[in-house]
Parts: structure tokens; C-alpha cells; sequence
């Protein structure tokens, strides 16, 4: 296998395991500090087809800029296409997919399995990443994916190191999986509180946007880190946020790649360009190290890793504040 | 048109509550540990199939709708039962749907609403393997729902109760055991809402729900297209399936009556929502 990079030295390989650094893209400048950092890929959002915001969108011309900025690094885009768009928009998937695959991109992440089907069909030779909202909860429904044209599946953030590993091995498909990510007690794909609470349902040339449906593409208004209470023929208990926590994963990264897990992904496309460079950085740091060496300083890497969650938190109670505003409104420029 | 609803287990059916309807789901999705669910089999499923089919009616049996690895045996061997005897199978998990398809081609398989079925394209592959009919996700409006109609696969949609808006990898409720008063299974036999600002949500085996009744009763003609209308009935106290399905019978045979919707009403503890179908929030109701 031929590794290029402009960061000589940057791969290294232990046996034939190699794991993919993945990094957000919310903006060019982002693009550009994930490579920087040493992210092996990066993966951007299409404007109006993916599940965030579309402030951390691209539209054609700067996903034509953030491919070139990819493949400057040596590295891989990856167009996240994974809201589900309303369901006759299949002839406007594919002239977008036409776009996409014009811009020579290297991979697409898809949630529906249906347009997984059509895009393999297709372009057979353009990589197919099943969403984290595809929710593919075991080995069975993975195959599945497989069958319709997958490569590749990220791991629901609740799934075990087996449970992946027995995926992979009875399917073939590659894992990827979030090393900085929320998780709440539903499955991603399979959460629809945010829209039951506020929707706004909009266009974007003539393409449809759901604000306040993750599924469908427009933001999530958190309605679970409100105050709850829980109430029957009395008031049981009252002051609970329904769980939504972020993670970062340290100690459980070596058994990762040791166990094969294909790509390791920093989600983040709403944070700072600073933050992200940081985090893209320890990780890079992280996995050359326990590469190279076969093992590594945890509690060095911990104590940055600290340093730079606490800013992570601080943005997102930011983030969340903002969000809850929007919902009682239904805001359309978050 | 078929009106159908769901029932988690034997002790929750009679002949009257079965009586408006003209198929039944049987089984409760959300949590396997329900007591005497009908998606584990055994005698309970048999005499329950046994009644459905001597009231002239079709029983269809639901699986669990989140199996992980470890679940999947369990879910297949209860598979082969139901396979037998009803008169088709519910799964809202693509790789159970990949199972059924297989191994019992001639089985009327049902894609659940938790399949989260949003395309066309989708439901193309699935009608393709052998599904016969899809409920759409629920985050849908009318005009999305017709298109999935278009496919040529048969269409059913929820028309009254309270839908799904999460579902996860463990029972949230079980968490307040302790200020509930009550353990696993019996906590879920209370009638307990999640509340904060304008929202109320339903707690249940894995699954939240919506806390207000999704009630299309005076929009029920822009949903005439759809093969089956479903009462969402599988986590409500008893009375609830036999009221909501007896105005649902008259609605479908004789029309629309101000004092059935009023009774709708007095039957909803938190009130009406539309759901999905008209592109607003799901808990708005627009009334007709």
C-alpha cells in the first residue's frame, strides 16, 4: 500500500493496521486546520442534505475549494449526504450526486438505504460511509446496508468494541467510530423530540429543510437538557435533564485499532477552527505514538485532553443556549 | 380501508376492545420485558391468535424493534413461531425485516414506523425483497406519505394515539424506580408523563412517546389513500382501544360526528396533535 502525505512520516504502521483520522469540516478554514492538525480526512456537510445546520454547511463552489484543500494535505473528503430528504427527492439526489462525484470527492455518508442502493448503482466505485443516523443496530441489518452498497458503517456511540467487531467480521464493512461525539438515551437516527417540540419547514433552492429535525437535516433544539419533571398522580421528581452527554475516548482508542476499527472520527462542525485543531492534533499525536511505540503516556494525554474538553463544554452550553432560544421561536438562521 | 391497532398482551384483549377493528398487532415493541408480551410466543400468542382469527379478524404478531447482536436469536426463534400461525409479521429493524424476508417469503412482512422509512427509494428496496406493506416514519407529512404510496407498496399510517418520538438501548423509566415506588415491570403499569415547558412526553420501555394523542379524526380524508389506519393503542389503559376504535369504525362507515370528537378529546390526558402531516412541529394540532 502507497501512503502519500506532505507531512513525511506522518503514517506509520504496526503490522498491517492503519487507522483513518477523521475530522469535521464546518467551514474551509476548518478543512484547512483539520489537515494541519494531521487528520487523515475530513467530512463536510452538502448545504441542505446533512444533519446540522446549514451555517455549517458548503455549497458547490466551497466544496470544489474544500476537496482541493483535501487532496493538497494528500487526504480524502467525505460529503456527508445523510439528512433524509422528503421522499421524492430522489431525482434531485442524484443530480447533486452527479455534482458530488464531479468534484471527485472520495467518499459519501448516507443514512437512507435507499439512496445507498442508487449511488452504488451508480458510481460503483465511490466509497459509501452508512451514517451514524442510519442507527444499524446489528450484524443482520448492517448486511443489509452491505447488500445496498455500503463500505463502511459508524457505530451507534452505544455499541461495544465486540458488537463492532462482530459487525466487521460477518459483514466485511468497515467501522468507523466517534471519538468525540454526544450520545443521549435514544439511538441517533431514532429521535424525533427536537421536531415533536418546534419545526420550521423551509427551502433551500427548492430543496427541503426541516429546522429542528436532525433526521431531516435542520438542527436539534436539545428539548432534552431542558428541566424535567416526572409526573403521574404526583409529582415524582422534578429538575432532570434527560441524558445527552459528550465523550472523548482515550483509553479505549489502542484496543480500538488493535481490534481493527477502520477510522476513527472527531465530530464537531459547530465548535471553534481552534478547538478542533486541538483535538485533531491530540489524537493525531495519540495514535502515531501507540503505533509507533506500541504504547503510550495515557495520563499526559488525558490532562490535555481535560484542558481542551472544558473548553469543548463551555462552547456547547453556548450552542445549547442559543438552540433552546431558537426552538420557542423557530429561528431559521441557526 | 383496514383499521387496525396493537395489543401488548392476552390480559389487555376482549372481544369488545378487538370489535371495531379488522386486524390486530400483537405484541408490545418497546420492551421485551413487558409483562406477557406476545412477541416472546408461547400459549399466551396461540390462544390470542385463536381469538382474532374466531372474530373473522387477521393477526399480525410485532417483534422487538431494537435488537442488538445478542438479542437477534431470540427475535428469529420467536419469528418461526409467529410465522406459523398469523397472518404477518412487524419489524421496525431492517436486519429482522432481511430475516423474515428469507427465510419466510410467503409471510406478509410489515415495516414498522420505527424502520424510519422516509423515501421512496427506500421503500422500493424494501417492497423489492418481499415487504408488503410500510408504515411510514412517523416524521413524514401527507404528501411524502403519498409518494411512498406511489412505490405500489400498501401504506398504513397512525391516525389516533400517541407516537413514537425516541427509542434507545435501555428503559429510561426503570431509572426512577426508587421515587416511583414501583419496580420493573410494574412501573410502566403507572400512568407517567415527562414535562417541561410546552412539551409532555410519555415514557415507556425503551421508547418515548408523544404525550398528546396524535388525532386525525377531522383530517381523516386527506389520508384516504392509505390502505390501513392504525389506533396507536399498545401502552393505554384499558377502554382506550375499544372507545378510540369504535369512533374511528363509525368515522370510516357513517362520517364525522362533533360529539365522537369531543368524546376523542375527553379521552386524550393531554390533549390533540397532528403529528408530521402538515410539516408543522408534532405537537401542534390544527384543528379541521
Amino acid at each position: 500500500m502507497v501512503i502519500t502525505s506532505t507531512e513525511p512520516g506522518r503514517f506509520t504502521f504496526r503490522g498491517d493496521s492503519m487507522v483513518e483520522l477523521l475530522g469535521p469540516g464546518g467551514s474551509l478554514e476548518m478543512v484547512e486546520a483539520v489537515f494541519r492538525a494531521g487528520a487523515d480526512s475530513v467530512y463536510t456537510g452538502v448545504l441542505g442534505w446533512s444533519r446540522r445546520s446549514k451555517k455549517y454547511e458548503m455549497n458547490d463552489e466551497e466544496l470544489r475549494k474544500a476537496v482541493k484543500i483535501a487532496h493538497e494535505y494528500g487526504g480524502m473528503l467525505r460529503a456527508a449526504i445523510n439528512a433524509m430528504p422528503k421522499s421524492g427527492e430522489g431525482e434531485m439526489y442524484v443530480d447533486k450526486l452527479d455534482t458530488l462525484y464531479s468534484m471527485d470527492i472520495d467518499a459519501v455518508i448516507l443514512n437512507d438505504i435507499g439512496l445507498m442502493k442508487i449511488t452504488r448503482e451508480r458510481y460503483p466505485d465511490l466509497k459509501i460511509v452508512a451514517s451514524i443516523g442510519a442507527s444499524i443496530l446489528n450484524k443482520e441489518e448492517a448486511m443489509l446496508y452491505r447488500t445496498a452498497g455500503a463500505d463502511m458503517f459508524v457505530a451507534d456511540c452505544k455499541m461495544s468494541l465486540d458488537e463492532m467487531v462482530e459487525i466487521k467480521k460477518y459483514t466485511g464493512l468497515g467501522v468507523e467510530v466517534l471519538v468525540h461525539a454526544n450520545t443521549d438515551f435514544t439511538y441517533l437516527g431514532r429521535c424525533w423530540m427536537s421536531s415533536y417540540k418546534s419545526l420550521k419547514y423551509e427551502t433551500i433552492d427548492a430543496k427541503a429543510y426541516y429546522i429542528g429535525s436532525p433526521n431531516r437535516g435542520g438542527v436539534c433544539f436539545r428539548p432534552c437538557l431542558l428541566n424535567w419533571k416526572l409526573c403521574g398522580e404526583r409529582v415524582y421528581t422534578s429538575d432532570f435533564k434527560l441524558p445527552n452527554d459528550m465523550f472523548l475516548m482515550l483509553d479505549e482508542v489502542p484496543e480500538m485499532i488493535d481490534r481493527g476499527v477502520d477510522c476513527l472520527k472527531i465530530q464537531g462542525r459547530e465548535y471553534s477552527v481552534s478547538l478542533i485543531h486541538d483535538l485533531v492534533r491530540l489524537y493525531r499525536n495519540f495514535v502515531d505514538e501507540y503505533m509507533e511505540r506500541g504504547g503510550v503516556d495515557l495520563e499526559a494525554y488525558r490532562t490535555e485532553l481535560d484542558a481542551i474538553a472544558e473548553k469543548r463544554d463551555s462552547e456547547r452550553l453556548r450552542r445549547t443556549l442559543e438552540l433552546m432560544r431558537a426552538a420557542r421561536v423557530e429561528r431559521s438562521e441557526v | 380501508m383496514e383499521l387496525t391497532t396493537n395489543v401488548p398482551n392476552l390480559e389487555s384483549m376482549s372481544d369488545c376492545s378487538i370489535k371495531p377493528y379488522d386486524s390486530v398487532y400483537l405484541g408490545m415493541p418497546y420492551c421485551r420485558e413487558y409483562e406477557g408480551n406476545l412477541i416472546n410466543g408461547g400459549t399466551d400468542l396461540i390462544s390470542a391468535v385463536e381469538l382474532i382469527h374466531e372474530m373473522g379478524k387477521r393477526a399480525y404478531v410485532t417483534t422487538f424493534a431494537v435488537p442488538r447482536n445478542k438479542d437477534l436469536e431470540r427475535v428469529f426463534r420467536s419469528i418461526d413461531v409467529a410465522a406459523g400461525m398469523s397472518d404477518g409479521i412487524e419489524a421496525s429493524n431492517l436486519g429482522v425485516i432481511r430475516y423474515i424476508t428469507k427465510e419466510y417469503p410467503d409471510v406478509k412482512v410489515i415495516a414498522g414506523g420505527l424502520a424510519n422509512i422516509y423515501t421512496a427509494s427506500t421503500a422500493e428496496l424494501l417492497y423489492s425483497i418481499g415487504v408488503s406493506r410500510i408504515v411510514p416514519a412517523y416524521e413524514l407529512s401527507i404528501e411524502d406519505i403519498e409518494r411512498i404510496k406511489e412505490t405500489g407498496v400498501e401504506v398504513e399510517v397512525v391516525v389516533h394515539g400517541k407516537i413514537p418520538v425516541g427509542i434507545g438501548h435501555e428503559c429510561f423509566l426503570k431509572k426512577f424506580s426508587s421515587a416511583v415506588g414501583k419496580e420493573c415491570p410494574k412501573i410502566c403499569r403507572e400512568e407517567m408523563f415527562f414535562r417541561s415547558e410546552d412539551l409532555v412526553l410519555k415514557p415507556f420501555g425503551h421508547a418515548t412517546l408523544s404525550g398528546k394523542d396524535v388525532c386525525m379524526y377531522e383530517h381523516i380524508e386527506k389520508l384516504k389513500f392509505a390502505d390501513a389506519f392504525r389506533i396507536e393503542a399498545v401502552t393505554e389503559r384499558i377502554g382506550y382501544r375499544e372507545r378510540v376504535g369504535r369512533i374511528y369504525r363509525e368515522l370510516i362507515e357513517k362520517g364525522f360526528s362533533r360529539s365522537d370528537l369531543e368524546e376523542l378529546r375527553s379521552i386524550s390526558e393531554n390533549g390533540f396533535a397532528n403529528g408530521y402531516y402538515f410539516n408543522r412541529a408534532g405537537q401542534i394540532y390544527i384543528p379541521g
